[in-house]
């Protein structure tokens, strides 16, 4: 079962014309057909402060930790 | 450590590390080709927070706050910073980074209840950065020594880390953090020791021109130490002889879309996940956000992120209600900061954050669950 997997994936990825590559921020990035190819600058000033963010894991967000004065019960 | 000995240490941290590049002629020459780099930042930063002394669902059993009139108390948080940061070639392919950071904590609050948390927090890490080839993103081994010192020494820790990282493609680190105090029963397992694994995976996908995808998953595993009062323990239900241990799992997607080259719109949704050997401990969270992102020139920008949050704990039952009935958070937040560059060096940011929290519970003792949290933050950096 997973081996079919492997095969479909595989082709999907492979008919649909997708390449990968690292991009210059590090990335491993899969393109699609007439994707960007590179990042442009924008991008890393947005993830240089995205990077400090700790959005869906709720235990780390301001107010949660003993770090700030805060003990939850998480 | 006494803080005079840790400034001194601190100022004298890039010319020690330059005496000792000294007695190696052929290691400076490399250097020169190279160019090393050390680098100092100040940065202060002052935080008004509403809602100090506790987070989401705090379990009623165990909190001094419950039943309280007014459960919230309200801080001011003033932080100044000292960033020291050196690169130093060895080689074309390996450079070594060495940072150290220390900032004092001074934490304003009414009756000066909020004292005890002044204090340092210092971090020095050492990392090894390889780069193999041009094509391929950098290999970082890394240690990490972290001080935490407040006025109470029930804060007091030390944590090591040691991880390494491919590019943003994978990261691994596992931490340990020890307590000075590590006999006496504590109230809460953020005050006992614990030791971390921590794996993140990240692929990015192009879609079309102006439109990327990024799909992220973190696994994290965390045991943590039992000198903790019988009253945690009883309601964790954690025998004699027996430890916490969590799993964590983190699902992340991004949809960025960059229709110029000023705005970039962010849609993501987080799936969190908490199995913990005892089932007291087991959650799972979804939050859907959506972030605008506009920048104006260099340094000069502002965001904003509007999210949606739900917190079940399968496990923790409400207790006026149906008892079949699980407890459930929910959150909506809104998120602004703003960057502007005042002069060449010196950047300012501006931040507001507020949080609703609504909770499943219809019982006056846990009506603290129902809140608004407020923080407002000012940065100042020297870079």
């Amino acid at each position: 079962m997973n081996f079919f997997w492997v095969i479909l994936v595989g082709g999907i990825i492979s008919m649909g014309g997708c390449s990968a590559h690292f991009t210059q921020n590090e990335q491993l990035q899969l393109d699609l057909s007439g994707s960007v190819t590179e990042a442009p600058a924008i991008l890393t000033e947005f993830d240089f402060n995205e990077g400090k963010k700790n959005s869906g894991d709720i235990t780390k967000k301001p107010g949660s930790s003993c770090a700030n004065g805060v003990c939850t019960i998480y | 450590m006494p803080p005079f000995l840790f400034f001194f240490f601190l100022l004298a941290f890039p010319f020690t590390s330059l005496a000792q590049l000294s007695s190696f002629p052929h290691l400076q020459q490399n250097i020169k080709a190279k160019q090393q780099n050390i680098k100092v930042k100040f940065q202060t930063n002052s935080t008004y927070d509403n809602h100090i002394e506790f987070g989401l669902s705090i379990d009623p059993n165990t909190s001094s706050l419950s039943g309280r009139r007014v459960p919230q108390i309200q801080s001011l948080i003033n932080q100044a910073r000292i960033d020291l940061q050196g690169i130093f070639p060895i080689s074309q392919l390996l450079d070594v980074k060495t940072q150290l950071k220390t900032q004092l904590e001074d934490y304003i609050g009414r009756d000066d209840k909020l004292d005890n948390f002044n204090g340092f927090n210092n971090t020095f890490s050492t990392e090894f950065i390889l780069r193999l080839s041009d094509q391929l993103p950098r290999l970082r081994f890394q240690h990490q020594i972290q001080r935490l010192n407040r006025e109470d020494d029930v804060y007091d820790y030390v944590e090591n880390q040691i991880g390494f990282q491919f590019g943003k493609v994978f990261k691994y680190h596992l931490r340990f953090r020890s307590f000075d105090d590590d006999q006496t029963r504590r109230e809460d397992f953020l005050l006992v020791g614990s030791r971390s694994q921590l794996g993140i995976w990240q692929l990015q996908f192009g879609i079309l021109k102006n439109l990327l995808g990024r799909f992220e998953y973190q696994v994290e595993h965390q045991r943590y130490k039992d000198n903790l009062n019988n009253l945690v323990l009883g309601i964790a239900k954690i025998s004699p002889g027996n430890l916490r241990t969590d799993w964590k799992h983190l699902f992340t997607t991004r949809l960025i879309q960059i229709p110029t080259d000023q705005i970039i719109i962010q849609e993501d949704i987080n799936f969190f996940q908490n199995n913990s050997n005892t089932s007291f401990y087991d959650f799972v969270s979804f939050e859907f956000g959506g972030t605008g992102f506009y920048r104006m020139a260099d340094g000069h920008w502002f965001k904003l992120r509007l999210s949606a949050l739900q917190l079940n704990f399968k496990n923790r039952k409400t207790i006026f209600q149906s008892q079949s009935q699980s407890r459930i958070n929910q959150q909506i937040g809104i998120d602004f900061l703003m960057s502007r560059k005042l002069a060449n060096k010196f950047s300012l940011l501006l931040g507001y954050q507020l949080v609703k929290n609504r909770i499943n519970e219809k019982s006056k003792i846990l009506d603290f669950l129902n809140y608004y949290h407020n923080i407002i933050s000012i940065k100042l950096t020297y870079d």
